[in-house]
């Protein structure tokens, strides 16, 4: 008994340290405007609104654009688009890609691998203005397509966390199936990817909470209100109402953005921990 | 049903590894052939080629009519089954059986005859919904022999399928196979590097040493007439005792290597007897028999099986006697 609670005491301290400001986040947001106002601005913590404001929520919705109603379902439906366009290209890309530096002995497959690596040593804010460049030269800025489209290109850590999946495959399993009839697409579609389920959900996973939560790539290029993703459109939100005057529906609005992420989390409880496990061992 | 003709068949792995060289040998159809040598001998190599799942660098392979050296295993008309088994792990035991035939686009219905048909051949209808993970090597054995039946290949390709097995598991699974090949009536190459298992399974026998062909005959004519001393060593157990050197009163055999099967040795403590002395240093008693292993003076051990019991003790004197009759004489 004493053991135990020598473990959970500490767990149950940090534990409070860490869903502090969500819970902060969450009383502010049920406050009214005066009361959320005085709290932020005179950093007056209130752990337990006084009088639950439930409609500041309705409102906040409401109110994201400059349209009721149409600016947050527009939002919505952009994230969405993205988040889900973006995971399905990510998963397939970065599968296909990690089986054939696993799985085909190629000319070059060594060189390529590790020039494949080195990207992932490339700070994002190097390639931005060049990117930027690139598509607006396609014409694609304000539209989806640069957040969505290169996610079908791969990305270098999930493409590594394919391959030393696949290369742990026993290769007779593999000629088995050439035997059968199928080509490389065929073993990759048919038995690489029902093969390798953990890995899927991990780079699904993180890519879902990646991208939801991406600021920057919706920030750069959709300029357009109609356009815009939820994180964006929070944003715009704050600027609309002149600065932290209405804090309590930014906060209200945030927590209603988070909820998918919540729960994905709680549904993928499992794979993260398990899938975290497993990369530090294969590493 | 197909013959299988290999002719001056190598192959060179990148960094100049020479796995096999000049193979030549032909399987009839209907045949039981079972390439056998040690580990690293070059038979899975071999096989493999017929497989198609490495290219031979020289030579052909034909099976039936056809020269399938440019040809992908998928039409090359085989079957293969792998000592790891190589079940689709995802998949039941019928989708795994299913697989190659959906990949081939044979119809529904025949698919599905060919299925319960090798499941009732093979035992496996109760275990048709299940995953390989829930099966026992046994088990897995068997699924992976019908993923090979219900393709019903001309050629039926086999690498060390019963090496994963238990002891008792595998002379059972010997059996099987044994009556399966009867029952097809197929064309079989078979790889293993268990010389009882090559005996009992093989119409007849490829030795294969370092790469290169040693003997090709019946199970009898290999262990009766081994062709070399690599041959006569490596088919028997205990295996053949070996003595080389000159030979005395035989002109034309001198230097040459002389060798006895153990049960052509006798030993005895009559130390009147004429022959070379020895002293027993292990009696290993193994029911219906005894192995009894004997140092002779220049420092050679000699096996002698003998039936039943032995009287014989660890540190006794003997003299060796032998039944020249049986003897073999290799020149290499
Ligand atoms: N893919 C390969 N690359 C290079 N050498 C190989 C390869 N496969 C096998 N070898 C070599 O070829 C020889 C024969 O191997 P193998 O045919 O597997 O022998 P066996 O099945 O008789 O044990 C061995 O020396 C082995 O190391
Ligand atoms: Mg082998």
């Amino acid at each position: 008994m004493k053991l135990k609670i020598s473990r959970y005491a500490p767990l149950v301290l940090g534990a409070m340290v860490m869903l502090f400001p969500l819970w902060w986040m969450t009383t502010i947001s049920l406050e009214t405007a005066a009361r959320a106002g005085a709290a932020t601005a005179g950093g007056k913590v209130t752990l337990w609104p006084s009088d639950p404001q439930w409609s500041n929520y309705t409102d906040a919705l409401k109110e994201f654009g400059s349209t009721p109603w149409v600016g947050f379902l527009d939002a919505l439906a952009n994230s969405i688009v993205v988040t889900v366009l973006v995971v399905i290209g990510q998963v397939l890309s970065c599968s296909l890609v990690g089986y054939a530096f696993a799985r085909i002995r190629f000319r070059g497959s060594k060189v390529l691998f590790g020039l494949m690596l080195t990207t992932m040593m490339l700070p994002p804010q190097v390639t931005m203005i060049p990117l930027f460049l690139f598509f607006r030269s396609l014409g694609w800025v304000d539209t989806l397509l640069p957040l969505v489209v290169p996610a079908f290109f791969g990305n270098a850590f999930y493409i590594f966390m394919f391959r030393q999946f696949f290369a742990s495959v026993p290769e007779a399993l593999i000629e088995a199936a050439r035997i059968d009839g199928c080509g490389h697409f065929r073993i990759w579609w048919s038995l690489m990817l029902p093969m390798c389920k953990p890995v899927i959900a991990i780079c699904a996973i993180f890519t879902f909470l990646f991208t939801w939560n991406d600021f920057m790539g919706p920030l750069i290029y959709l300029h357009s209100e109609e356009s815009s993703t939820l994180a964006v459109a929070l944003n715009s939100f704050r600027n609309q109402y002149g600065g932290l005057d209405d804090v309590h529906l930014l906060m209200a609005a945030s927590i209603v953005t988070m909820i998918p992420c919540v729960l994905l989390f709680f549904s993928a409880q499992k794979h993260f921990v398990e899938g975290l496990g497993k990369g530090a061992v294969k590493g | 049903m197909a013959k299988v003709v290999l002719k001056n068949v190598g192959k060179t792995y990148s960094g100049n590894v020479r796995a096999a060289s000049n193979v030549n040998v032909s399987v009839a159809d209907g045949e039981f052939l079972v390439l056998v040598g040690p580990s690293g001998c070059g038979k899975s190599t071999t096989l493999r080629m017929v497989a198609g799942l490495e290219a031979a660098t020289d030579g052909t392979i034909q099976i039936g009519e056809r020269i399938v050296n440019q040809v992908a295993p998928k039409d090359r008309d085989i079957a293969m089954v792998f000592q790891d088994y190589a079940l689709y792990p995802h998949m039941s035991v019928r989708r795994n059986l299913a697989f190659g035939l959906e990949r081939r686009k044979t119809e529904k219905i025949e698919i599905n005859r060919r299925i319960s048909e090798a499941a009732t051949l093979l035992g496996l209808n109760d275990l048709l919904d299940r995953k390989p993970g829930a099966l026992s090597g046994g088990q897995r054995q068997r699924v992976a022999l019908g993923r090979a039946i219900v393709r019903d290949p001309a050629v039926f390709l086999f690498d060390e399928p019963l090496s994963n097995l238990d002891a008792r598991l595998r002379v059972e699974m010997r059996a099987e196979l044994k009556a399966l090949h009867q029952r097809l009536g197929a064309t079989i190459l078979y790889v293993t590097h268990d010389q009882e298992e090559a005996m009992t399974l093989g119409d007849r026998l490829l030795v294969m040493h370092d790469g290169v062909v040693q003997q090709i005959g019946t199970p009898d004519e290999i262990y009766n007439h081994p062709a070399n001393r690599f041959v006569a060593g490596f088919l028997g157990t205990p295996p053949m005792n070996l003595f080389e050197g000159g030979v005395s009163g035989l002109e034309e055999k001198e230097m040459m290597t002389l060798g006895l099967r153990p049960d052509a040795i006798r030993l005895t403590l009559n130390m009147k007897e004429t022959g070379p002395t020895a002293v027993i240093r292990a009696v290993e008693f193994l029911g219906d028999c005894s192995d009894l292993h004997a140092v002779l003076e220049c420092g050679a051990t000699v096996v002698s099986r003998v039936s039943g019991k032995s009287d014989f003790k660890v540190g006794d004197s003997c003299v060796i006697t032998a039944d020249m009759n049986q003897a073999h004489w290799f020149a290499d």
